[in-house]
């Protein structure tokens, strides 16, 4: 029942997203459950982004920023992380307080045009209900450039 | 005579304690590490490759934040090889307790692990890693620092 109410919630704070941000939200954010049960400190979501010129310009880096929408738990902090196999570099970005109306500040990785790897985890067991925009970025074309979302792990 | 006996494996009980200590300590690869030394760097992120002998299936690793408590500011560790990925977290710092272990099935790898914050803030840490096979035998491990920050 919990975990019913959970999703109903996640559906709502998509939908009004999508009606915020219009047709952008579908392909360039992500949202899930994570940890659904509640007991698995070690929970991580896993996605594949890959960065194309789209006719926005060749793209030079993955913008993310992370949204925690549960209330707020002691020890529980819920991040975001980027890597690039390419050059093999790699960052990460936390929203330091659950279930405000902020998410974190926003971060890039510089890796240019190809696949990024994008994972969300946290500090400890608990649901938590998130949202991650995500964005590849040129800066030549000044501009929003080709997204793509494969998901790979949803734990 | 029944007290020098008592001593006797007194002095036995504190040699293995610690051997087993040692072992603990030092028997893995493992590596210390200064993170985000000017402080002021809430996005810091270290990251390596380990490679595990042809006849590896996993690899285990966990993480020590050997800092100062600060409020808000934890230390994780992620593994991520082939399309998984799994998370711990040190969810004490400067205790003498790592995080719990965590592993990744694939092989020989290459794995990747990295370490990550919650927020600014200078950290020390180590990292142990061990590659296994099938049965938890230890294999070979190797490791290559790809970037410090």
């Amino acid at each position: 029942m919990k975990i019913f109410f959970l999703k109903q919630r996640l559906a709502t704070l998509l939908f009004i997203g999508c009606v915020v941000y219009g047709s952008s939200c579908v392909a360039h954010s992500v949202g899930s459950l994570l940890d659904a049960a509640g007991t698995n400190a070690s929970a991580t979501d896993l996605y594949q982004i890959t960065c194309y010129d789209d006719g926005g310009g060749n793209p030079d880096y993955l913008f993310m920023q992370i949204q925690d929408a549960s209330t707020p738990a002691p020890g529980l902090i819920m991040s975001v992380q980027a890597y690039f196999d390419t050059t093999k570099i790699m960052t990460n970005n936390t929203d330091p307080v659950s279930g405000d109306a902020n998410a974190s500040t926003g971060a890039q990785l510089w890796g240019g045009r190809g696949i990024y790897y994008l994972s969300v985890s946290k500090t400890a067991a608990g649901a938590r209900l998130y949202n991650v925009t995500i964005h590849c970025w040129s800066v030549s074309g000044g501009s929003h450039t080709g997204t793509d979302v494969n998901t790979l792990q949803l734990q | 005579m029944k007290n020098l006996s008592l001593k006797k494996v007194l002095m036995m009980i504190a040699l293995l304690a610690t051997l087993v200590h040692a072992a603990s300590t030092f028997a893995y690869p493992n590596a210390t590490v200064l993170m985000d030394a000017a402080g002021t760097n809430a996005n810091a992120t270290d990251l390596g490759q380990v490679n595990c002998d042809a006849s590896s299936t996993r690899l285990y690793a966990m993480i020590q934040d050997q800092s100062a408590p600060v409020s808000g500011l934890l230390l994780s560790l992620h593994i991520f090889s082939g399309i998984h990925m799994t998370t711990a977290t040190d969810s004490v710092s400067g205790d003498i307790n790592p995080s719990p272990i965590i592993w990744i099935d694939n092989g020989p790898g290459p794995y990747y692990i990295s370490a990550t914050k919650t927020a600014a803030g200078l950290r020390l840490f180590t990292v142990t890693f061990q590659c296994a096979d099938s049965n938890n035998t230890l294999t070979g491990t190797s490791v290559i620092g790809i970037q410090g920050q």
